[in-house]
């Protein structure tokens, strides 16, 4: 059964996490901390009383959601604020929004971890966001019935307004806030019916800020008497500083210190470009890195010659060296980068026993600990306060760039902001690892598929990012730290829990070890491994003789839902209908993140150029709780997949080849495909749209293509085989 | 010192004549709704008005704009009523919203040139790279603010 694998390997990850976290008591796990109770000194924050761990209400009456998830433009936390505006039966003008410090409360409850990312904000806060809400507001109603001296039962509340009606008095929230602070939080408080916001399109709360230019991003913040610095860091894997004229940058205008990094020089100056100038005059000798990718332009001998040695064993399910038709061939996937629009940055003040941190970062947790070992300081004395984002992709998970900012000012003794280039962003990235993947398969002489074989070469993903509580040798957090096999399942994602019936399943993980950093990147193992299943389900039909439509079909008598979203794509794409002249369609289908997503491309090639027409998806991840945002997430993440069969990170004498957005191309408006996305609510367990929407788009039109041309693109990106977007 | 004409501002500035419009905006100015995203004019996160034309100031050396017009989205409308705004909000168009500003620039540039864009004209004129995928809402509003 598929979905009993999928249940053991997050109950081992579970187990594992409270194992390490009863071993390295880093993280204190409690059932019920999401709804602790605040401690008496923490009651009142800014004039603000604590209702819970979750809201504060403040003597105006306003109301502030106090927000464990980033905001990065995925718009999670809008949709958990209208669950608890509808919960406190509140107008959408009376909520804002703070992002909390690092808490218990706020630890993700699946991983026990506190981050932003899998595409699960919502899907792990929106019921503790119900529960919060209406524990506030019983709380509210108990303090209100005991000032009023009637009993609760006979309190209503509306717009922040706790009516009694029969003597037709009234107090508002900020009247009661401060002694329902004092309240116990009810564990079980009834969750009210009405829905004014969850459910419809909610005007998301950081938009205006995003269209006057007043938004503030790590990149924007500004503290009295703050120095600017730029940093340089090796250009090649594992190399370091050799020498360099330190007296000569100080030197040059406006240069104020120049601090020696682990790898890296930062030149602390007056302003920016100051630092940037002074930097970039600098001649610096690098050492040998020892790495070995020194040399050769590509790492997949690397790759290729894991095939043929050990490897782990995810899933062997029946025999899948089965009679009938072979289909057998080798897919490749490259390294990415994130390259987030704003480039890593961070602002920090290290002085008298306390630090503070300005950053925008996915990682809380990781932050903190990164800074308390960095600085030496307890964890109370260190404050994160948490900016806008300027593109998050798994990317600001990391820490590396809070710990350089944490190293330059301590030696300055100053609030300093450190600001990538665009070219040290692209070089120093933590990249998406690259995948070879034999896959194999058989039909039966039904035409139906028997059997299905994955090898895949990957190295992990998680080095960098799973949670720490796991590794109590590891004293720096940034250091990578590998989990054990058995729980390291990124690199097979979305493979070990395929939404076909194939009888005959192995899957089985050669890990690699590379002196690249890499880690997670929007659709983690979910992207490359279902380019390759998708066009291979392909290759399968064409070896069948089956229309890929209806070959898949045949697979999913057993998955309705997964059959359901497959046609809904089709239908709503016209798959019945011959495209028009020139046109061809191709289709592909993902589980994922807890949802299930189809696409249907139509696209023309002429030459060597590929011209995607349009882009026809469906989604069920369970129930769309704002429609504007669910989409806009799927039609964001098409962008994303549709530029990932272009760009691509390559190696050249140890060193990303690639420094800015001319060799590393996202897509542009202009190649931007008509795109349409369709929802079924099917009331299932919510999944997350982040990441959802860029997965099948990779097989879906290199199908397309196929259909078009005959020729089976396995390798990206596209122009591996001589192709590129019109 | 250069004498410079922001947001209908007259002030100077003592900076090295070669630092690029963008960082003395965000630095000097405090302006900060201009955006820093790859320094060489590919990605037009920076895009500012120069005497109403759209340009990428991370590539403008400040010596080159003293004493002419220049508006920053700060300057755009004092209160987001610039109908490319008024669309912006109504089409949901930002995701992570760092690109945005450079983007609503280009694309009142754009409006003030062509009022009334076809998608052709859209295609050849915003060419600012969004990482969150933003553009077929983009496309949407720049419609609905032309037809405001």
């Amino acid at each position: 059964m598929q979905t009993t694998q999928e249940h053991n390997v997050n109950l081992d990850r579970r187990r594992v996490l409270q194992g390490a976290a009863a071993a390295g008591g880093t993280l204190l796990i409690s059932a019920m901390a999401p709804f602790a109770a605040i401690a008496g000194d923490d009651r009142v924050v800014g004039g603000q009383s604590a209702v819970g761990a979750w809201v504060r209400i403040a003597p105006d009456n306003s109301v502030t959601l106090i927000a464990s998830q980033s905001e990065m433009g995925q718009g999670t936390t809008t949709t958990l604020a209208a669950a608890l505006a509808d919960e406190l039966n509140l107008p959408w003008s009376k909520i804002k929004i703070e992002f909390s410090p690092l808490g218990d409360p706020y630890r993700d409850p699946v991983y026990h971890w506190m981050f932003t990312g899998n595409s699960q904000g919502t899907s792990s806060f929106y019921a503790i966001m119900r529960q919060a809400g209406a524990a506030a507001r019983e709380m509210l109603i108990a303090a209100a019935g005991t000032q009023l001296n009637v009993p609760a039962e006979q309190l209503t509340t509306k717009d922040g307004v706790i009516r009694h009606a029969a003597s037709n008095r009234w107090l508002t929230f900020g009247d009661v806030a401060a002694s329902a602070a004092k309240l116990p939080v009810p564990e079980k408080p009834a969750l009210r019916d009405d829905r004014s916001f969850v459910g419809h399109p909610v005007a998301r709360w950081d938009v205006p800020a995003k269209v006057d230019g007043s938004a503030v991003f790590g990149i924007d913040v500004t503290r009295p008497d703050m120095l600017t610095a730029a940093v340089r860091c090796a250009p090649r894997f594992g190399s370091a500083v050799a020498k360099y004229d330190a007296a000569g940058i100080k030197a040059k205008p406006g240069v104020v210190a120049v601090v020696d990094l682990p790898n890296g020089v930062a030149v602390v100056a007056k302003t920016y470009w100051q630092a940037r100038g002074a930097l970039a005059a600098a001649e610096i000798v690098w050492s040998d890195s020892g790495s070995r990718f020194t040399s050769g332009a590509t790492l997949a001998p690397v790759y290729e010659e894991k095939l043929s040695g050990p490897f782990f064993s995810h899933k062997a399910e029946g025999a899948t060296d089965l009679a009938g038709i072979k289909v057998d061939a080798v897919y490749e996937v490259p390294f990415q980068a994130h390259a987030t629009m704003e480039p890593m940055n961070c602002t920090a003040l290290v002085a008298d026993g306390r630090c503070e941190i300005w950053a925008p970062t996915q990682g809380v947790e990781m932050a903190q600990n990164v800074a308390a070992q960095v600085t030496g300081l307890p964890m109370d004395k260190i404050v994160i306060h948490r900016t806008m984002i300027g593109g998050g992709f798994g990317r600001r998970l990391l820490a590396d760039f809070l710990k350089q900012t944490l190293l330059v000012a301590m030696a300055v003794k100053q609030p300093v902001k450190l600001i990538w280039s665009r070219e040290e962003d692209m070089t120093h990235d933590f990249y998406r690892p690259a995948v070879l993947h034999n896959i194999a398969g058989s039909v039966d002489d039904r035409g139906k598929a028997a059997a299905l074989s994955h090898r895949v070469v990957s190295p992990s993903h998680t080095l960098y990012i799973f949670p720490r509580g796991l590794f109590p040798q590891v004293k720096d957090w940034t250091d990578p730290a590998a989990p054990p096999e058995k729980i390291d399942t990124m690199a097979v994602e979305g493979l070990l829990e395929i939404p076909y019936d194939i009888p005959n399943q192995s899957v089985a993980q050669h890990r690699l070890e590379l002196d690249v950093p890499l880690s997670v990147w929007r659709t983690t193992g979910h992207g490359p491994n279902n380019f390759v299943l998708e066009s291979f389900i392909d290759e399968m039909a064409v070896a069948a003789k089956v229309e890929p439509l209806a070959f898949r079909r045949t697979l999913l008598a057993k998955n309705p839902r997964a059959q359901k979203v497959l046609d809904l794509a089709a239908e709503k794409a016209g798959w019945g209908r011959p495209p028009a002249n020139g046109r061809a369609r191709g289709i592909a289908l993902a589980r994922a993140f807890g949802g299930l997503i189809a696409n249907v491309v139509e696209l023309s090639v002429t030459g060597d150029k590929v011209k995607v027409h349009r882009v026809v998806t469906a989604v069920d991840c369970g129930r769309t709780l704002d429609p504007k945002i669910a989409e806009s997430n799927i039609l964001g993440g098409i962008v994303w997949g549709l530029s990932g069969m272009r760009t691509a990170i390559t190696f050249e004498n140890g060193a990303v080849a690639q420094s800015n957005f001319d060799g590393f191309e996202p897509l542009h408006l202009w190649e931007t495909p008509s795109c349409e996305v369709h929802f079924i609510d099917s009331g299932e367990t919510l999944g997350g749209t982040g990441e959802l929407g860029p997965i099948p788009v990779h097989a879906a039109v290199c199908n397309a293509i196929f259909a078009a041309t005959g020729k089976r693109i396995r390798a990206l990106p596209l122009s591996r085989s001589g192709l590129s977007f019109a | 010192m250069i004498s410079l004409n922001v947001n209908g501002r007259v002030l100077s500035v003592d900076v090295d004549p070669d630092t690029p419009l963008l960082w003395v905006i965000r630095e000097q100015l405090q302006l900060t709704g201009t955006k820093f995203g790859c320094g060489v004019a590919l990605c037009g996160a920076c895009t500012v008005h120069l005497n109403g034309q759209a340009v990428r100031s991370c590539s403008v050396p400040v010596s080159a704009v003293a004493d002419q017009k220049i508006t920053t989205i700060e300057g755009l409308s004092p209160d987001r009523s610039h109908p490319v705004q008024k669309a912006w909000i109504a089409e949901q168009v930002p995701q992570c919203g760092y690109c945005q500003s450079g983007m609503i620039m280009a694309v009142a540039a754009l409006l003030k040139e062509k009022p009334k864009p076809t998608d052709a004209d859209i295609d050849a004129a915003i060419t600012n790279i969004c990482r969150c995928g933003t553009y077929q809402r983009i496309r949407k509003a720049i419609h609905v603010a032309a037809s405001a």
